[in-house]
């Protein structure tokens, strides 16, 4: 894959599960910072946290162990987990 | 499109797991078998210093599975709850307890006579627990859950915790709304001793989970059961209205 192809499907990645986490926390997409904590700063508890990544595993049919969500503090962390399970 | 993300909660709960030959092997123990004799001195105690008055009893079901769900007041709610219940009931009910009661050897003795325990970490990780009463639930058994997390400092109630909303909806268990009056005035949290009272605890009509169930289709599971627990909250204020 070229430079350009793997930015450009990685961009759209991104771009996928921004929109998707932000339809389960009923945030809007643009008050979403990419490097903002779920927990904190967007008010997810951990039952949503397993619901974002039962909306994960639903859309790319990845199996995310539960246990990855005490790994996770942003949005980036999300994609970057998304993006190894998908290897 | 479809919602569903149910597959992955049941993925967490396991509910597509066979279950062990004996699941609730773990939850008897030795202190069962004093089980009666608790609960009658309970009853002496009860009707000298607080006699416990239990309406809506016919809404408890006769067969388990189900969920009684209280509200949490005080160390006097389970005993009120269970006292009038039929002793096949109450012999069998399972109760969740947390981690701050349970990793304290006089509290846990004590719970250990009183019911079957389940262990909750509220704070840290609460899916081993939640799994634990789903597989108690599947093997048959009631289960009694405080909602709450922990009891009400102010007599208020306080916002419920989903938890109980994921296992009825996931497993399709009634719940009974249950609201205890009284035992804050007797025996409030922090304090060392009882005082004389009234106790009055109102059973209300199960919530069957079947509507929840079906909207699962077309809303994210989640939304369902945090839905579901807000009808059994609004239901156990509802009771609490009610003459005392």
């Amino acid at each position: 894959m070229t430079n350009d192809k793997f930015q450009m499907t990685n961009d759209k990645l991104e771009k996928e599960i921004k929109s998707l986490v932000a339809k389960v926390i009923k945030i809007p997409e643009e008050k979403i910072d990419l490097k903002a904590n779920l927990f904190t700063d967007l008010g997810v508890d951990s039952l949503l946290g397993v619901e974002i990544f039962a909306a994960l595993d639903q859309k790319y049919h990845i199996d995310i162990p539960e246990d990855k969500l005490r790994e996770i503090q942003t949005l980036e962390d999300v994609i970057n987990l998304v993006r190894q399970l998908k290897k | 499109m479809n919602q569903d993300t149910s597959a992955y909660w049941r993925k967490i709960l396991k509910l597509d797991e066979p279950l062990s030959p004996d699941p609730l092997a773990e939850y008897r123990s030795w202190h069962g078998y004093l089980r009666s004799f608790f609960y009658f001195l309970f009853k002496v105690l009860s009707v000298m210093f607080f006699p416990i008055q239990a309406r809506g009893m016919e809404n408890v079901p006769k067969c388990p599975p189900f969920i009684l769900a209280s509200n949490h007041l005080s160390v006097a709610d389970y005993p009120s709850v269970v006292a009038k219940l039929p002793n096949e009931i109450r012999d069998h009910l399972h109760a969740l307890a947390t981690k701050h009661f349970y990793d304290n050897p006089g509290a846990r003795f004590f719970m250990k006579i009183g019911s079957n325990i389940i262990r909750i970490d509220t704070v840290e990780d609460f899916f081993p627990a939640l799994r634990a009463a789903a597989c108690v639930l599947r093997a048959g058994a009631p289960i009694f859950i405080a909602p709450e997390g922990t009891r009400s400092e102010t007599g208020e109630l306080l916002p419920f915790k989903v938890g109980v909303g994921i296992l009825a909806v996931e497993l399709n268990i009634p719940v009974v709304p249950v609201y205890i009056h009284g035992t804050f005035e007797i025996i409030p949290a922090g304090a060392g001793m009882f005082k004389p009272g009234k106790i009055s605890v109102i059973y209300g009509r199960p919530i069957d989970p079947a509507t929840y169930i079906e909207k699962k289709k077309t809303v994210q599971a989640y939304d369902v059961y945090k839905e579901f627990t807000e009808e059994l909250r609004s239901r156990i204020l509802e009771l609490s209205k009610l003459p005392y």
